[in-house]
């Protein structure tokens, strides 16, 4: 609190107008803010949880793959492994395939291809060993011969087993890299929007160590789920369903009703099930 | 006192504050981005760029929010003040480009309409699913409508009671984005520091006002007076005045200032500025008119007229002096109205 007045020694007064020095409180008071503002900044920014490791490399180059229209639109691409991988150097990548924006492509548009060698224009999303490509439109075409004589993928899902998981439903883009983070519920509107655009659906399964999984997400039958999950989506979430294996590729094939919301703290709690 | 509202539009003072003000942004938004970009190697620019404005603007807010009621408890942060409005402009531009660049990353890129997915693409009634973003918009909206109105122009056509109602509202903004960060960030942030940011944040912009509010209460505590035939009430003595330096009185429910000034002169004038309420209570006679240590306007104590080529009044009230006694007279004059000053003998 300021002294009370004395008529000896009137307190200053200032006004704005006057071309007075600057009070010397007022100075200390606008360093202390800029210094302020300086640590929220950098605290703040040090603090943010979820941005993970997804990269989105938007240099467009040709890859060459098998196509496959289900589970979900993914190109099967036999890639280096890099060096030092010794003799068997290739390996091969499932990598979901999308358009650009927030749309992916339904099975219908793509079932010419399926099972056929293609070729195609793409930037790449990657985010913890999965990846996807985000399709130049139109640049899809059938290849005389993919790959070589790479083995044909077989879209038979293997080691199913019944689990129950808790996590989150995300829309695979924007996780894989279209967005950082692409999660959770800040994410959510913009995850709502990818999922209703075709982008295939993706369980995001924690367990109580913080790992965590990506799981595509099917309908019992096998088909692509995006409309009937909008309500879910972004949220804690557990859910029951079969788990199985398309190549490395974990297929979550949910039973809808089973379909429970959950507080951020239980999913923290979750089994160690994924 | 200077002669145009452009002579007052800038002034060394102000060009200091908004040097600082614009040195303070451009750290906070580098430091946020640069520091987002290190300890977070994959995370991108615009989404870093969207919080750092986001937060700054919403750290901004606060600032703004506790020079009124420091400046009330503290007369050393009153030139903080002065150029407030500085505050809320740019505070307004710092929230319009995190709007924007939300809006568009979420919400475009799809078939619907970008304005209306704000409020109903994740809108659910549950704390996880808690439409937060509409809030977000709601709120820029009314700091679009201050931040335009913001200028002296808008003050003088709109009158000042609708002109600070309206401002008032940045009370009702600043409710829509604590809604707007708990319901949104803070459900997916899991480190704690955003939540103790924003209770701290919480917490001091109340106190602070609750602090101020009570400080007001005990100034506009009306003593009972007994008032002489004429209607005249003794409301301090002579020798409690210091010359130049008004004395704030609460008379017939109004707050007044009496002043001594040039010697044994003693005037009453209504103690709220016409300008945006500033308490002339507690401004100085200066360059022989009273001015408001708010933003400097100023009224001629016998008159309450702003002098030339000011237009603004302020309410007078008759005054007597006896027997080393100040009596006032309750009944507010017009504004404007000339009154004799008193005199001290
Ligand atoms: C059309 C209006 C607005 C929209 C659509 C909007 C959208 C959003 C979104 C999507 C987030 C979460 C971003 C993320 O972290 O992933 C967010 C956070 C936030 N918003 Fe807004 N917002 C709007 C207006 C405002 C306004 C006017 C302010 C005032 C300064 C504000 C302050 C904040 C703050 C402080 C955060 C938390 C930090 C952050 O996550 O960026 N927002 N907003
Ligand atoms: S309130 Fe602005 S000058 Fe008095």
């Amino acid at each position: 609190m300021s002294p009370s007045p004395s008529p000896q020694a009137p307190k200053p007064f200032f006004i704005g107008w006057e071309a007075r020095p600057v009070p010397a409180f007022v100075t200390l008071v606008g360093l202390a803010l800029v210094a302020a503002a300086v640590t929220v900044a950098g605290l703040t920014a040090t603090w943010q949880s979820h941005i993970g490791p997804a990269t989105w490399d938007f240099a467009i180059a040709e890859h060459h793959g098998i196509l496959l229209s289900h589970p979900a639109p993914m190109l099967v691409e036999t890639v280096d492994r890099g060096s030092g991988a010794g003799a068997d150097s290739t390996r091969r990548a499932l990598r979901f395939l999308v358009k650009p924006d927030k749309f992916g492509f339904s099975r219908e548009e793509l079932d010419s291809f399926h099972l056929k060698p293609v070729i195609l224009q793409a930037s790449l999303l990657e985010n913890g060993g999965r990846s996807m490509l985000e399709v130049t439109p139109g640049s899809i075409a059938m290849a005389q011969d993919a790959n070589g004589s790479a083995p044909h993928p077989s879209t038979e899902l293997k080691n199913p087993q019944k689990l129950t998981l808790r996590g989150e439903i995300i829309d695979s883009k924007c996780y894989l890299g279209a967005m950082n983070p692409g999660q959770r519920k800040t994410h959510r509107a913009c995850a709502i929007h990818c999922l209703r655009g075709g982008i295939p659906a993706a369980f995001l399964a924690r367990d109580r160590n913080h790992n965590e999984q990506v799981l595509l997400l099917t309908s019992p039958a096998g088909d692509p789920l995006n409309h009937s999950i909008l309500d879910f989506v972004a949220e804690p979430v557990e859910v029951t369903g079969t788990v199985s294996y398309a190549g490395d590729l974990p297929v979550f094939a949910i039973d809808l009703a089973s379909l429970r919301r959950l507080t951020n703290a239980m999913v923290s709690e979750a089994p160690p099930d994924a | 006192m200077s002669v145009s509202y452009k002579a007052i539009g800038w002034n060394a003072f102000k060009w200091r504050y908004d040097f600082v003000l614009a040195l303070g942004v451009a750290l906070f938004l580098a430091t946020f981005v640069i520091v987002g970009l290190r300890t977070h190697p994959a995370a991108t620019i615009p989404i870093q760029l969207m919080r750092a404005t986001a937060i700054a603007g919403f750290t901004l807010l606060h600032f703004i929010l506790l020079i009124g009621p420091m400046a009330r408890l503290d007369a050393r942060w009153l030139p903080l003040l002065y150029n407030r409005r500085h505050l809320g402009v740019t505070m307004f531009l710092l929230a319009l480009l995190h709007s924007v660049i939300a809006v568009i990353f979420y919400h475009t890129g799809t078939d619907a309409n970008p304005i209306v997915s704000i409020f109903v693409t994740d809108a659910g009634a549950r704390a996880t699913a808690f439409p937060f973003q509409a809030f977000g918009f709601g709120a820029l909206l009314i700091l679009f409508v201050m931040a335009a109105t913001s200028h002296d122009f808008w003050l003088a056509n709109l009158t000042a009671p609708i002109w600070k109602t309206l401002h008032m509202s940045v009370y009702v903004a600043y409710a829509f984005l604590v809604v707007h960060v708990a319901f949104g960030f803070l459900q997916s942030e899991t480190h704690p520091l955003p939540s103790v940011l924003l209770g701290g944040g919480v917490a001091l912009v109340c106190g602070v006002h609750l602090a101020a509010g009570w400080r007001q209460t005990s100034l506009d505590r009306e003593p009972k007076r007994s008032a002489a035939d004429d209607g005249f009430v003794p409301v301090c003595a002579v020798s409690e005045l210091v010359e130049n330096q008004p004395k704030g009185a609460m008379v017939g429910g109004e707050r007044v200032a009496i002043l001594r000034y040039e010697g044994n002169q003693v005037s009453v004038v209504s103690g709220v500025c016409q300008h945006q309420n500033g308490p002339l209570a507690e401004g100085r006679f200066t360059y022989g008119c009273l001015t408001c240590p708010w933003h400097g306007y100023q009224y001629l104590p016998a008159n309450g007229c702003s002098p030339e080529p000011f237009t603004e009044k302020i309410p007078t009230f008759q005054v007597r002096v006896e027997a080393g006694t100040v009596w006032v007279h309750p009944q507010a004059n017009p504004a404007g109205t000339s009154v004799p000053p008193a005199l001290i003998d």
